[in-house]
């Protein structure tokens, strides 16, 4: 099993992308789960879930403590959250930003990390800064753990075709480091 | 229909012996209505003097010759409501939903559920017969007992002089709902008082709201025999005025063109006794506003009308 | 056939109450709840039900429309949470006493004070002397066929009791999942339009519903009610049955256990929390611990007789509350099981354990600590072992 934790702000649509994780999961005959941590709803403040991944049913209905992945929609979120808490070894890193690798403070554990500039090309394919189709497309780049061109589908059907641009625009503008 | 045939052609859908008290409005009340709705109705009887009195009994022996349930005090228009939309999906139009509820279950306990009901525009009939207070547990105050009353719970002693606030005008706020139709009834006067429940039972465009006044001998204080003429007293000096709302317009249907003073009215009820000729003139004044009110409202030009 | 789609568990009780073609829904919206009627007003909006929805201004409104329907024959649902349910305590009695079938989802939510919007049982243990029938699932799956299921039961002459199918909130009415949609075709084969026979507000069979009722006859309806409830015991428990030979799942009917049958201790639990506790056997057994897990599926009626059953042969056992009992400083599912073993004059070691209150989570670790605590207790068997908080 695999378990992912993402990390947003209201507004930014974390649900929904998660939301289209485990529809692509599923839709491949795999199993997922997601659950929000749920707060009041309001745009901007930070919220976040847990994502888990299988070949097999999920039992697990908790919360996710010892992440494999973890996925942050916005990098202010670094210095005002503890993002990294309990991350496994060899964890994989998906970060919206534009600084450079050498620009970010990373824990040890962090071995895979893939950078995305998800709000500019939001900003680009959308004119709104909601960067989730972006980064779904990233997340596919990134861990390989669900198919491109099943999430494409999906956002197409339930976004419309310019998400569906910015996810494979995200996938192919994701730039991949192995740190160790 | 004439009120001769009303009384000739139609059934008592009442058993006799209903164990209300001598000179019950509210029973009175209960016979004629169900007179002109007729045996395909389905009543809604919620905790109150009808109740209490075994309206909701066992068929045809004591009670109610039509289906008859006991609402909780508080939810008679949303049950009714419950049930009238399962007999619009069943397409039994014609089966009239009614409740027939005291003021207590209407203008209390009951009211948030029946601004729902009307809100939504719920199709029921919901009649409230207002005798002023919670009159089968002792003559408790509601919402809807006259200032001065002298009740269990506002009782005259060296520090009171009863309810000290006016009564809720219940019928001019279910119009302010858009009820589809309201009116204001009187037991004394028997031909309005048909002819408003036979338009209330055709009315298939929303809610309709009836207001009862019902003159209760025990908690009042007056002979069982006077009920009928302290009805009539109420509406010739404008305490209870009769008129109806529909379509946005307010109509009166009775003029009274010489109003009594509210004294003649006060004089002959126990539960104001007590009363002050100041006290009486501050009720006097009420009803005066209250009047004027009501004449603006029934002279707003019909392009006010929504 | 069957379709497979991605859903939460709020869209699950849709779909589960959907398929069982409603006359009348009324609800209002509450956290975390609220998709529940949105998504059945979507379905309305599309035109893929054609159930009548009443928009009500309260949950007392909500409980009391569906009541008015059911009672002129209506099938009926509802949905709500802690102050939902606490607000519409009134007629919710009055369903039960007066027989009425029904089916009202419960994501299940903490009771304010303090004041929380985050998941709980708390609510539903709160009425488990109202008169329902609780049941209480594991997953989404679980909430959309117990509904189905709920209506068969609610609806079996030996019962005419209303069903809350009570799942954890946030845990599961937000979690997304896999879940199989069965047929509408064989939905309806298996559960056939209600037929109201017992109490009806009809003018071609005019009756007094509810008349003042004197205390020897009320008695007569309370020993009704309750052998009522005790029939439910078995007709729950066959409902399962068919529903396996109809849609190919099995749910146990009133318990299902987990490796018990060579296990030495036990943990019982209730809802969501289950799955972090097979995990935990599982882990127990993977070091040789021999440990199995009683998921208590049915609080009310309770299911006394196969609870001992399946206690037999354990030398301690643990329960896993998502409530408290204020009286006696434990869960409350707890002192169910205590019942159960004392009517038959049986005490085992136990502990209670408190966890996942007002959102708080209970995890594996937790599990893991409390099947050790167990053991532990086998070891060295006492019977006054102290209330464990999972915090």
């Amino acid at each position: 099993m695999l378990e992912v934790r993402l990390h947003g702000r209201g507004g930014q649509g974390l649900v929904k992308a998660a939301h289209i994780i485990v529809k692509a999961a599923v839709e491949k005959g795999k199993y997922a789960t997601f659950i929000p941590f749920f707060g009041v709803e309001r745009k901007g403040s930070p919220v976040y879930g847990f994502l888990r991944l299988d070949d097999k049913p999920i039992r697990l209905k908790t919360q996710v403590y010892n992440p494999d992945c973890l996925v942050v929609f916005d990098d202010t979120l670094l210095e005002e959250v503890e993002v990294f808490e309990g991350i496994k070894d060899n964890a994989v890193l998906l970060l919206n930003t534009n600084r450079m690798l050498s620009e970010l403070a990373l824990p040890a554990e962090v071995a895979t990390v893939g950078l995305v500039n998800a709000t500019d090309i939001a900003l680009q394919q959308l004119g709104r800064n909601i960067p989730n189709t972006t980064l779904l497309g990233a997340f596919c780049r990134v861990t390989g753990w669900i198919d491109l061109d099943i999430v494409q589908k999906l956002v197409a059907a339930e976004f419309g075709p310019e998400n569906a641009a910015a996810c494979a625009a995200g996938y192919a503008a994701t730039t991949l480091v192995q740190v160790r | 229909m004439k009120l001769s045939d009303v009384f000739w052609e139609t059934e008592d859908l009442v058993s006799p012996g209903l164990s209300a008290c001598p000179g019950c409005a509210a029973e009175l009340s209960l016979r004629t209505v169900l007179r002109i709705l007729g045996p395909d109705t389905i009543l809604g009887i919620p905790p109150g003097c009808m109740a209490g009195a075994g309206a909701v009994g066992w068929n045809r022996l004591s009670g109610v010759k039509v289906p008859v349930t006991i609402p909780l005090l508080d939810n008679t228009a949303s049950l009714l409501s419950g049930i009238r939309r399962y007999y619009l999906r069943q397409g039994r139009k014609n089966v009239k939903v009614v409740a027939f509820a005291g003021d207590g279950a209407t203008a209390d306990a009951g009211f948030q559920a029946l601004s729902g009901a009307a809100e939504r525009g719920e199709n029921i009939i919901y009649i409230c017969y207002d005798n002023e207070g919670y009159m089968n547990t002792g003559f408790q105050r509601s919402s809807t007992t006259s200032k001065g009353s002298n009740t269990s719970t506002t009782p005259v002693g060296q520090l009171s002089q009863g309810k000290t606030q006016h009564k809720k005008d219940m019928p001019l706020l279910m119009a302010l709902h858009d009820a589809a139709y309201v009116a204001t009834i009187s037991p004394a006067y028997t031909q309005d008082f048909v002819s408003k429940v036979e338009k209330a039972a055709v009315v298939r465009n929303g809610l309709v709201y009836l207001h009862v006044f019902s003159p209760c001998p025990t908690g009042w204080h007056f002979p069982p025999e006077d009920t009928i003429s302290i009805a009539r007293l109420a509406v010739q000096t404008n305490f209870f005025p009769l008129w109806e709302y529909e379509n946005g317009r307010f109509r009166q249907t009775l003029a009274v063109s010489q109003p009594k003073p509210l004294a003649e009215l006060i004089r002959r009820l126990g539960k104001f006794h007590h009363l002050t000729e100041a006290e009486i003139a501050d009720m006097q004044d009420w009803v005066n506003h209250k009047t004027e009110l009501l004449t603006r409202l029934f002279a707003a030009r019909e392009d006010l009308a929504p | 056939m069957a379709r497979i789609e991605a859903l939460t568990g709020n869209e699950s009780a849709a779909r589960g109450a959907a398929l069982c073609r409603p006359d009348i829904i009324a609800a209002y919206p509450i956290t975390p709840q609220s998709s529940v009627v949105e998504n059945l007003a979507r379905m309305r909006a599309n035109g893929e039900i054609d159930a009548e929805m009443v928009e009500v201004e309260s949950e007392h409104s909500a409980m009391s429309v569906v009541q008015g329907a059911a009672l002129a024959g209506a099938r009926t649902f509802t949905a709500t949470s802690a102050q939902g349910l606490a607000l519409m305590y009134e007629p919710y009695f009055r369903m039960s006493t007066l027989r009425l079938p029904m089916v009202m989802a419960l994501a299940g939510r903490e009771m304010t004070s303090p004041e929380t919007i985050w998941g709980g049982q708390q609510d539903s243990i709160s009425v488990r002397e109202a008169g329902w029938i609780q049941f209480y699932v594991e997953d989404n799956q679980e909430i959309l066929d117990i509904i189905i299921q709920g209506y068969k039961v609610a609806e079996n002459e030996q019962v005419l009791l209303p069903v809350n199918v009570c799942y954890d909130g946030f845990y599961l009415s937000h979690l997304i999942e896999r879940v199989e949609i069965p047929d509408q075709e064989l939905v309806d084969q298996f559960l056939p339009p209600r037929r109201a026979e017992h109490v009806i507000l009809d003018p071609q069979r005019p009756m007094a519903v509810d008349p003042m009722t004197p205390g020897h006859l009320l008695m007569k309806y309370r020993r009704d009610h309750l052998e009522a409830m005790q029939a439910a015991l078995a007709v729950i428990d066959a409902v399962d049955a068919e529903f396996g030979r109809f849609f190919g799942r099995r749910y146990g009917g009133t318990i299902e256990t987990y490796r018990l049958d060579d296990a030495e201790v036990a943990l019982i639990t209730i809802g969501s929390t289950t799955g972090a506790g097979k995990e935990a056997v599982d882990h127990c057994r993977a070091q040789g611990k021999k440990v199995g897990l009683i998921k208590v599926r049915v609080l009310r009626p309770f299911p006394e007789q196969r609870i001992r059953q399946a206690l037999r042969n354990v030398r301690a056992f643990g329960v896993i509350d998502r409530s408290v009992s204020f009286g006696w400083n434990t869960g409350a599912l707890y002192q169910e099981v205590l019942a159960a073993l004392g009517r038959s004059g049986w005490a085992l070691p136990s502990i209670s354990f408190i966890g996942g209150l007002g959102g708080a989570d209970i995890t594996l670790d937790h599990m893991l600590a409390a099947a050790e605590q167990v053991l532990a207790l086998a070891e060295n068997p006492r019977y006054d072992s102290p209330t464990i908080w999972l915090d």
